[in-house]
């Protein structure tokens, strides 16, 4: 198939030989709706954007374009785009109108573009104005309630970690549900084959966010690819979606520009946990160990106090600076930008700084030989701290930290306060630092022999480089104790393709075929040591007692061949059809090699005849889609039965088997089917996408629980099947357009049912419905969700007996509940989430407000679980102060002495609450610079100041009501553990001002 | 022009033809399952993994350990971590994960073993021998057997409740062929005669000595059927096994303590024991110890411990019952998990790298096996206060003669308490109470820190043995459940 591609490809080339185009140029000048000239408009050449041009301080423009160029496209901001033919014209006056209609505009899709009129793909595209307007420091945050769909689950208040993003639901149970994301053609690295891998140590499970390195101020646009029409060209790796990063460039013959951004902001938490201060512990410690038979008085306690949660959150500061320039001459176009972040964040020890520099350049050579790179380099210091389920982690110390415990000893020395430890020791004393160096980027060398024909080649890296530091000093861990650990993910990909298009009378084709190599190594060395002389000796090299050298390599490979065809009639009948055959290093030789491919259909209804008499109907198309496509993300080496190495004992080497054979393991593949309506009404104010999707994914990697008889806890089988199905609906209305004023809404939303259809039958729960465990306490259960809990069910303390009280299997009242009394008590899944945002114009203010919100979900809240431990001497929920002392007390707590005392905290549903909310995610408020001013500065193009803030409120939310915040991720993206917290860092509160000039 | 797109295309076609061999990508820290067994450095590594899986926290990496030394009166724990202290409680529940931990972990070296013992003997390789064979067989019957009574003490009643007649652990003895076997739980009798057939084997397979300090031998396995026998009251056994052990010569009592901490396992005094050392404290697959181990629980805060489990106020009181007992003075005052200070066992001393042994069978033992099942057979004797004597002159302390007995009950007492002081912190004291039919605990032992356990804790009742996990019932129906959970 390879052979004939090339010679088909050698073919087109040598035939190729066109007359390359005379050059013309073309004149003009722009006004606005008052006649007034309008400067700062982009003007492009339609069928080649990257040649344009922006008008000077007078409105005018002059563009060299090529001689069978038909069309300019203007735009500018807050104006309708205008397309005008430049037919036997060498001059051009434009009027423009203020207006969000948007005419043809240009879709990215997998390995090219198309028209957003003639796109019969389902891609949510979030727009640069939203991309640029909010400051966000990573890229997932800008999905959020933004694009029809998309759920995104801030991971946590900590800087830098993880974000969970869904598109249409989860496919996948064991194999990761993260969309593939994919920079300027580059999938990045995320160690998906690594086990237990990812790029540094976890510290209490929440991982890094693999975005952090790049500048959303870079991002020109982000398409979120959902249907199989548009992810099939992924094959193998496109069952989650895929998200499209484009940076930005600049375009060929345009002004220089610069943009200078900066912003200021103050951040603080919003939920917080209650807990009891010292005065409060002792009381109530007292009053238990009195009710159990020991007499004890407050005095007789440990005295003293001290707010953990006082000391390990406050006020974070965040100051983000951006300098950009973007233009070209006649042959050379280039975008280059230098970022410098620095983010303090609310809690106790955690920073994180970063340095994004950007370069983007292409140069024409000749007619038909263009060529150049896209490059981005970061560098990211981030200041860690440990999370969740670590005694190490501030926000987890301060809940669980006996309030009596005090930091530091009488001399003022930082004491060791043990297993939950003195997190204003470590914050002060411990060094916990990761450095990340990552370069990601292409070059590329594209021709067009004749104007119908392009061939790309690009060979694309992604360079990840991190490095961890930790030292622990001598008074928590005796002798100190330090590691060191690199962690590089070195990809190299390359790409070829040929496109071909064509417009015959009424039919229009566009062909894509082309292949592509990728491959990665991981490699890992580690070292530690522990046993200093002193404190002040901070790296590994001074420890007497190395106690780990690990130095380990991983690689996978990826070779692809793909296909695209799409065949339009009269503009108004659409077909396409895509197709890839993916081979992977991480299947066994004989599953190697997997196909996966689809076809779609629209029809733009408002170019048929009878349609053009509905005068409120500006535009309606429909579509449809059905293909399939694969995950790929397990192990690099999951097929193969492994005895693991490295395994020493007293000095000797040795091996421990690790992993069960399973041979023919091998992807797991979803088809999805896609009916999609798009109309434009009432002089388009009001455009409406909506789409019903159903996504079945079946030969699911899943980790097959296994009893430890076995040797084994799990192996990786294609052993499930699962159907997630949805509606998409995206509405944007211009509400009112009157004068200055101006009230856009725009709304989206996204249904998920998830329904886990099929898996072994090893394990079947009371009624004979199989399931596979996540946690201990939900479960993938056939005809449920993926994340169903399944819990004993709390019903309160008995007001006569001060016994806490369950109900049985039966519904009846018991005070010791056992395992056969749980049931299926909520999803962890949301079945609503979305996003409503309205934009209020007036003169040169805007006001943005948006709100996310989702529902249909529970959350564990496994803090409590701990929280409600009536005795030993973990701080607890303020809440147990209310515990029953007389009969008739209706009480939160049991009796101190209650022989449910020690049970009342088991895991049940009392830990379980609600987990919709409405979010109040940002209001922005921005003034623009009135166009005159700017002109009598003679320099300035624009300068905007904004205040804005961020998370300012949460409504509707249990969750929040009793200080968890309702978005959590104990486990963060771990598809089969979700909705469970464990002292998540709450989401940050941001107040921000910031300007941006340019010029 | 024409020719820059003829190098552009064959650009192309060479990128494109190179990938096929660059799918062929080989782990490079794992051997496949047929390269495993295919020779004897093979073999003889997945012996010494077996051994590693051993050093697990959760097998004999201390956790069993302390929970038997604080289920009982030996240790006062005071950690505040809810799975440990709702053992010490007697109120754990069937989905504990540090009992879901014990199981597992002692499962994993169990296969590990039946892997070793079916493989071995196929192992196509000209220069292994049988004898060499044969040694690890041996070892890896060892390690069963001892990998079987850890789960049998844990997760059933004493063969003293129904005469072994309880639910004791399912047995599993061939390794995973990929089919998923959902035995039942054989009996607490059919456990031990399966743990002294394989100890039997082990003896014929093995030389009485060790290849190697911290690796099990021929008289490590009869010290070990020693214990056995003596937990099934088979006294002639026990004692004629550890005469045995004895009279070999291989192992003898050190002449003091300082035998405990990173060389244990290197005395004469131990006959099997868990060599640690500071790098095993990183997590080598699942060996989890780290926040967990020998060192970290028994030691203060302040000596890099966790401060968990000091010792309790009675077992201090035993070591002040005779004046000048030298094994009252193996404490430190440290710091624990919830008091400033409390006394912790100098036995476990590295709380900065968990690097000390773990001694699982030593001559102490065998000495007392051999005092109290001659005491059982022949009433009050002197070989039975010979061998008693040679620990307590060791201790410093005076002899005992045949007169300051006067029934055999007392000078099984007096050995009794002995053991109790000899092997506290070792894991011994939970078994020892119940297959004599006493409680964990009573009212006047009940730890300072979280009473309970007393008119809770004897032979037979319901939370002196760990629920068996929830998660490997539901996986395996054929497993009932303990009473009481």
């Amino acid at each position: 198939m390879r052979e004939k591609l090339l010679l088909v490809c050698a073919l087109f080339l040598v035939f190729s030989i066109g007359a390359w185009a005379q050059s013309r140029t073309i004149t003009g000048k722009v006004v606005d709706e008052k006649n007034q000239p309008m400067p700062g408009v982009t003007v492009v050449v339609k069928s080649d954007p990257a040649v344009g041009t922006i008008t000077d301080g007078d409105g005018g423009f002059t563009l060299k374009v090529g001689e069978k160029v038909r069309y300019l496209v203007f735009s500018f901001i807050g104006y309708s785009t205008v397309e005008a033919s430049v037919d036997g014209v060498s001059e051009l006056d434009i009027n423009m109108e203020p207006g969000s209609e948007k005419l043809s505009e240009v879709v990215v899709q997998a390995y090219g573009t198309n028209s957003e009129r003639k796109n019969i793909q389902s891609i949510s595209t979030i727009e640069a104005k939203n991309l640029s307007d909010v400051p966000v420091v990573n890229v997932q945050e800008l999905l959020q309630g933004q694009a029809a769909g998309v759920q995104m689950v801030g991971a946590s208040g900590v800087a830098g970690a993880q974000q969970n993003v869904r598109i249409r639901g989860v496919a996948s149970i064991t194999a990761g549900t993260q969309p593939l994301y994919v920079v300027d053609g580059v999938p990045l690295n995320d160690a998906s084959g690594i086990d237990g891998g990812g790029y540094t140590s976890a510290q209490g499970g929440n991982a890094l966010n693999p975005l952090q390195d790049i500048n959303p101020q870079d991002i020109e646009s982000i398409s979120v690819l959902k249907d199989a029409s548009a992810t099939a060209l992924y094959g193998s790796r496109g069952s989650n979606g895929v998200v499209l990063i484009t940076t930005k460039k600049g375009a060929r013959g345009e002004q220089t520009r610069f943009n200078f951004d900066y912003y200021t902001g103050v951040t603080t938490n919003t939920a917080v946990l209650d807990v009891m201060d010292a005065d409060q512990f002792r009381q109530y410690r007292s009053d238990f160990l009195t009710a159990n038979g020991v007499p004890t008085s407050p005095a007789d306690l440990p005295q003293g106090g001290f707010d953990w949660f006082d000391a390990a959150i406050g006020t974070g500061v965040t100051n983000n600076y951006h300098l950009s320039a973007r233009g070209g001459t006649e042959k050379t176009a280039f975008f280059i930008s230098g970022t410098y972040f620095d983010q303090e964040s609310f809690t106790i020890g955690n920073e994180i700084q970063k340095l994004n520099g950007r370069f983007n350049l292409s140069h024409q050579a000749s007619d038909w030989v263009k060529f150049g790179f896209n490059l981005g380099i970061s560098n990211v210091q981030n200041d860690r701290i440990s999370v969740s389920n670590s005694t190490f982690a501030p926000y987890t110390v301060s809940g669980l930290q006996t309030p009596w415990v005090e930091p530091r000893d009488d001399q003022g020395n930082f004491v060791n306060t043990g297993f939950i430890q003195n997190i204003v020791g470590l914050e002060d004393l411990e060094t916990n630092i990761l450095m990340i160096n990552r370069t990601t980027g292409n070059t590329f060398v594209e021709l067009t022999p004749t104007e119908n024909i392009t061939v790309r080649s690009s060979i694309g890296i992604d360079r990840v480089m991190n490095e961890e530091q930790y030292r622990s000093p001598d008074v928590f861990s005796p002798g100190g104790f330090a590691s060191n650990s690199i962690v590089q993910d070195n990809k190299w990909l390359t790409t070829n393709t040929i496109n071909y298009n064509n417009i015959y009378g009424d039919h229009a084709i566009d062909i894509t075929a082309g292949q592509s190599y990728e491959t990665s190594e991981y490699r890992i060395t580690e070292v530690a040591g522990s046993g200093f002389i002193s404190d002040d000796l901070p790296t590994v090299a001074s420890a007497a007692e190395p106690t780990t050298t690990n130095a380990a390599i991983s690689e996978w490979g990826l070779a692809s061949f793909f296909g695209r065809g799409r065949y339009s009639y009269k503009d108004r009948y659409l077909f396409e059809a895509s197709i890839r055959a993916d081979g992977s290093s991480r299947f066994g030789e004989d599953n190697r090699y997997g196909t996966f491919g689809a076809v779609s259909a629209g029809w733009i209804l408002t170019e048929e005849e009878f349609f053009k008499d509905i005068s409120y109907l500006n535009f309606l198309k429909v579509s449809a889609s059905y293909g399939t496509t694969g995950n790929d993300r397990i192990g690099n080496f999951a097929s193969r039965g492994l005895f693991g190495a490295g395994r020493d004992y007293n000095g000797a080497p040795g091996i421990e088997a690790t992993q069960p054979a399973n041979p023919g393991l091998s992807w797991e593949s979803t088809s999805q089917i896609d009916f999609t309506v798009s109309a434009k009404l009432f002089d388009s104010r009001l455009q409406v996408e909506a789409s019903y999707w159903r996504k079945e994914s079946t030969e699911l990697l899943l980790d097959e629980q296994l009893p430890t008889t076995t040797g084994f806890l799990s192996r990786t089988g294609n052993i499930g099947e699962m159907v997630n199905k949805g509606i998409d609906l995206s509405i944007t209305s211009t509400n009112i357009q009157a004068g200055d004023f101006k009230w856009v809404t725009n709304l989206n939303l996204g249904t998920l049912d998830n329904e886990v259809t099929s898996l072994p039958q090893d394990n079947v729960d009371v009624n004979g419905d199989a399931f596979v465990a996540g946690t201990g306490q939900q479960r993938a259960t056939v005809g449920r969700s993926l994340n169903e809990f399944y819990l004993i069910r709390y019903s309160g303390v008995d007001p006569q007996t001060g016994d806490a009280q369950w109900l049985d299997a039966d519904g009846g009242l018991t005070s010791t509940p056992t395992s056969g009394d749980r049931k299926y008590v909520g999803s962890a899944l949301p079945d609503l989430t979305g996003g409503l945002r309205n934009t209020f114009t007036y003169k040169n203010f805007e006001l943005e407000v948006l709100l996310n919100f989702q529902s249909g979900n529970t959350i564990f809240v496994d803090d409590f679980t701990f929280m409600y431990i009536m005795g030993g001497t973990f701080n607890k929920s303020t809440r147990m102060l209310d515990y029953w002392r007389q009969p008739g007390d209706q009480s939160f707590a049991p009796a101190l002495n209650s022989s449910t005392a020690n049970s009342f905290s088991q895991d049940s549903d009392l830990m379980l609450v609600d987990g919709g909310f409405v979010r109040l995610r940002y209001v922005r408020l921005s003034y623009n610079l009135p166009r005159k001013l700017l002109e009598k500065s003679g320099f300035l193009t624009r300068v905007q100041v904004y205040a804005m803030g961020q998370n300012l409120a949460t409504m509707f939310s249990d969750a929040f009501d009793l200080g968890v915040d309702p978005e959590v991720s104990r486990f963060g993206n771990d598809s089969q553990a979700q909705g469970e917290s464990f002292f998540n860092m709450p989401q940050p509160q941001t107040y921000t001002f910031g300007v941006k000039i340019g010029f | 022009m024409r020719k820059i797109f003829l190098y552009a295309t064959a650009l192309a076609l060479i990128t494109a033809t190179s990938c096929e061999d660059e799918l062929n990508k080989l782990p490079q820290q794992s051997l496949s399952d047929e390269s495993a067994f295919d020779s004897k450095e093979g073999a003889t590594g997945v012996l010494i993994g077996t051994y590693s899986l051993m050093q697990d926290l959760h097998s004999f990496g201390s956790q069993p350990q302390v929970i038997a030394d604080y289920m009982a009166d030996n240790v006062n724990f005071m950690g505040s971590f809810p799975t440990l202290q709702d053992i010490n409680t007697y109120t754990a529940v069937s989905n504990n994960t540090t009992v879901a931990e014990i199981w597992r972990d002692n499962y994993e070296p169990i296969l590990a073993a039946n892997s070793v013992i079916a493989n071995v003997p196929g192992v196509a390789d000209g220069t292994f021998t049988d004898d060499e064979r044969n040694q690890l067989i041996g070892e890896a019957k060892f390690i069963r057997a001892i990998c079987y009574l850890n789960l049998v003490n844990l997760f059933a009643h004493p063969y003293q409740v129904n005469n072994g007649g309880e639910d004791g652990v399912p047995l599993i003895l061939d390794p995973f062929d990929g089919t998923v076997q959902t035995p039942p739980r054989a009996s607490v009798d059919a456990v031990h005669q399966q743990i002294i057939t394989d100890l039997t084997d082990a003896m014929s397979l093995m030389d009485d000595a060790p290849v190697s300090s911290g690796r099990a031998s021929a008289d490590a396995a009869r010290a070990l059927r020693s214990r056995v026998y003596l937990y099934r009251e088979d006294w002639q056994n026990a004692a004629d096994d550890a005469n045995t052990v004895i009279t070999n010569g291989n192992f003898s009592l050190a002449p003091d303590y300082s035998f405990y901490g990173g060389n244990a396992v290197t005395s004469t005094e131990v006959v099997f024991g868990i060599a640690n050392s500071a790098i095993d404290n990183v997590n080598q697959g699942d060996n989890d110890a780290g926040s967990g181990s020998w060192d970290s629980y028994y030691n203060g805060s302040d000596a890099g411990g966790r401060g968990d489990a000091p010792a309790h106020p009675d077992l201090l009181a035993a070591y002040q019952s005779e004046p000048g007992d030298m094994r009252g003075t193996l404490f430190l005052k440290q710091v624990g998990a919830s008091t400033d200070s409390a006394m912790f066992t100098t036995k476990f001393n590295d709380g900065a790298n968990n690097s000390s042994d773990a001694p699982i069978v030593r001559m102490a033992e065998v000495n007392l096996n051999r005092a109290e099942a001659l005491a059982e057979l022949n009433g009050v004797n002197q070989e039975s206060i010979d061998l008693m004597n040679a620990i307590r002159q060791r201790a410093g302390l005076p002899d005992r003669t045949l007169g300051d007995f006067a029934a055999p009950s007392d000078l099984l007492d007096a050995i009794a308490a002995e053991r109790r002081k000899e092997l506290a912190f070792e894991g011994h004291r939970r078994m020892d109470l119940l297959r004599r039919g006493l409680p964990l605990r009573t009212a006047a032992t009940e730890p300072p820190f979280a009473p309970s356990g007393a008119g809770i804790s004897s032979p037979g009742d319901d939370k002196t043995i760990l629920p068996i996990p929830q998660r490997e019932r539901d996986l395996n129906p054929n497993l009932t459940q303990n009473s009481g959970y």
